[in-house]
């Protein structure tokens, strides 16, 4: 109701905004994100040391709209793209 | 179109000279406003004269496609619309209403037209033009279509989703009611009248005449009922599409030039099925969507981890928010 920090979902009870996560127009915005490889920590000359289990990452990157917060109403997927990522080792 | 008439020889006997310090070329397309709709009926007294003032079902006899398009947008049930738009409106009398202390409701009874103009001077502008009894009407068949809902009645139930079916956003909302913004400078939206981009003659026996809406092909057309921001005007403000803000102050601001229509209505290919992402065009029109990703990783396998750096990058190609509310 445009007071605090708390806001309200229902139309009757909201007056404002405290966070807008909507795209806005004609601007790009960004989001980066890590995804670490598989990798398991083993002792290699006394010191802890990562080896990686897999070599290759299949990463899909879905852009979804929840209109109601949560996948559990009308969820809508409205972008994927998918990349496949390798290491290279250093030789 | 007689006073139309009347007015043209009128500014003719000016001169020129009056037509050039003028931008205006024409007749004003309203008129007073007891030649409005509502004026000559005078206010619908119960919800199926509400629906008769503004039925649309008569204009799908010649504009039968328009009239199939306009059915799939969400403006042919805009109280309805997917059971959302009426559960929620239910919820704002049970949760808000009827928890304020100040609003005197108490129950569906107490609803009056006033109560409902926080979501109704969108979502039915035209309940301004009924009693409050029509507004009592329609909180107790929402409460009767929930408690239906909740009973499992199905024959209760498709009785009132139909009433609540047939409120909407019509051809006449368009094209009469809402057609004319600016009613001191441009007249009120006459009966009988259709407004469109010309003017002249309308083959309909109730709507004769056709005449040049000054806002047709502007976005103030649907920013009318596109929200701003919270709607202050209102004794107890409520706040839902603030499209038309986000429209005005972003795109225009940043130089888009483009209007609702354009997009919506033309550069789609919809014409009056006026629909969001939900319609394959318009997801595909809704932005650029950027991925790459590569892989890191250090000599040094004690200080990192090898991850996949993932970078995305959104452009929204709508002309405001996405997504709206
Ligand atoms: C008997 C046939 C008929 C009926 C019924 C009819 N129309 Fe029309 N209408 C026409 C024709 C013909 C035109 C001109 C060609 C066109 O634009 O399709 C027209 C044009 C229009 C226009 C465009 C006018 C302009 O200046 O751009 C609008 C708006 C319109 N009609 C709305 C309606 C509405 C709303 C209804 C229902 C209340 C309706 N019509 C019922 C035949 C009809
Ligand atoms: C300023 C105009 C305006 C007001 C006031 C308004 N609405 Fe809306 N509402 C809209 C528009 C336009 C949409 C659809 C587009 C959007 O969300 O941008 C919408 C969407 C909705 C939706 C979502 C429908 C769906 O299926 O996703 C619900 C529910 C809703 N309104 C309920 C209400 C209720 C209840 C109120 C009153 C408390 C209200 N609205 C007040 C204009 C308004
Ligand atoms: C949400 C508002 C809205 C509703 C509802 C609506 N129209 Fe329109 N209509 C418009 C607008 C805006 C235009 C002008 C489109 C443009 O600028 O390209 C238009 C254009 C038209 C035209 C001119 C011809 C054309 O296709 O450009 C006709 C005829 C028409 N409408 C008839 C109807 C009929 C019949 C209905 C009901 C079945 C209806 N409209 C419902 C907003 C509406
Ligand atoms: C008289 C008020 C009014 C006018 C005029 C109007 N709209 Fe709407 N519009 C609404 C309402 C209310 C809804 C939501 C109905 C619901 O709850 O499902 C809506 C829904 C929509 C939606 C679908 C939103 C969604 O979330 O799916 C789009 C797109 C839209 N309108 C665009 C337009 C365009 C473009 C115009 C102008 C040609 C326009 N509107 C004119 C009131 C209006
Ligand atoms: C530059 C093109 C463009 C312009 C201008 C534009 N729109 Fe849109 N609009 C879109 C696209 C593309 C979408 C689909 C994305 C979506 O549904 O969110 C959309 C979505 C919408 C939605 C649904 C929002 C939601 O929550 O998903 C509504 C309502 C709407 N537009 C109304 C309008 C109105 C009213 C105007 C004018 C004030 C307008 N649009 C101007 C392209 C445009």
């Amino acid at each position: 109701m445009g007071r605090s920090t708390t806001m309200g979902r229902g139309p009757y009870e909201k007056s404002g905004l405290v966070s807008d996560t909507s795209l806005p127009p004609g601007r790009t915005v960004e989001e980066r994100f890590e995804v670490p490889f598989p990798a398991t920590v083993a002792k290699v000359g006394g010191k802890d040391e990562t080896q990686v289990t897999d070599d290759t990452l299949e990463i899909t990157v879905e852009l979804w709209y929840l209109p109601y917060g949560t996948r559990d109403t009308t969820p809508f997927k409205w972008r994927e793209a998918k990349r496949t990522v390798r290491l290279v080792p250093f030789e | 179109m007689i006073a139309a008439r009347l007015l043209m020889v009128a500014s003719l006997a000016l001169g020129p000279a009056a037509w050039l310090s003028t931008a205006w070329a024409g007749p004003p397309p309203g008129g007073e406003k007891s030649g409005t709709i509502v004026a000559k009926q005078g206010q619908a007294k119960t919800l199926r004269e509400l629906i008769a003032m503004y039925d649309s079902t008569s204009c799908k006899e010649c504009h039968e496609d328009i009239h199939r398009d306009w059915m799939e947008s969400p403006h042919a049930r805009s109280v309805f619309g997917t059971g959302r738009t009426a559960a929620t409106f239910q919820t704002a009398i049970t949760n808000g209403l009827m928890t304020w202390p100040f609003s005197g409701v108490h129950g569906p009874g107490d609803v009056k037209v006033e109560h409902f103009q926080g979501c109704t001077k969108c979502h039915l502008p035209q309940l301004a033009d009924a009693t409050d009894a029509v507004a009592k009407e329609l909180a107790t068949t929402l409460f009767a279509w929930r408690e239906a809902v909740n009973k499992g009645d199905a024959a209760a139930r498709s009785k009132h989703e139909a009433t609540l079916g047939q409120l909407g956003i019509t051809c006449l909302v368009c094209h009469n009611r809402n057609a004319i913004v600016h009613k001191w400078t441009d007249g009120y939206p006459q009966a009988g009248v259709v407004y469109g981009s010309e003017s002249g003659e309308h083959a309909a026996d109730d709507y004769p005449l056709a005449a040049k809406s000054p806002i047709m092909h502007e976005a103030i057309a649907c920013g009318q009922c596109h929200g701003l921001g919270p709607n202050l005007e209102l004794d107890n403000p409520t706040q839902c599409a603030t499209l038309y803000g986000s429209y005005l102050w972003s795109y225009v601001a940043d130089g888009g030039d483009k209007t609702c229509q354009q997009c919506h209505m033309s550069a789609s290919g919809l014409g009056h099925k006026i629909l969001s992402y939900r319609d394959p065009k318009m997801a595909e029109m809704a932005l650029d969507f950027e991925v790459t990703a590569r892989a890191v990783n250090w000599r040094d396998g004690t200080r990192y981890a090898p991850r996949a750096v993932v970078a995305v990058a959104m452009t929204n190609r709508a002309g405001h928010g996405i997504p709206d509310g």
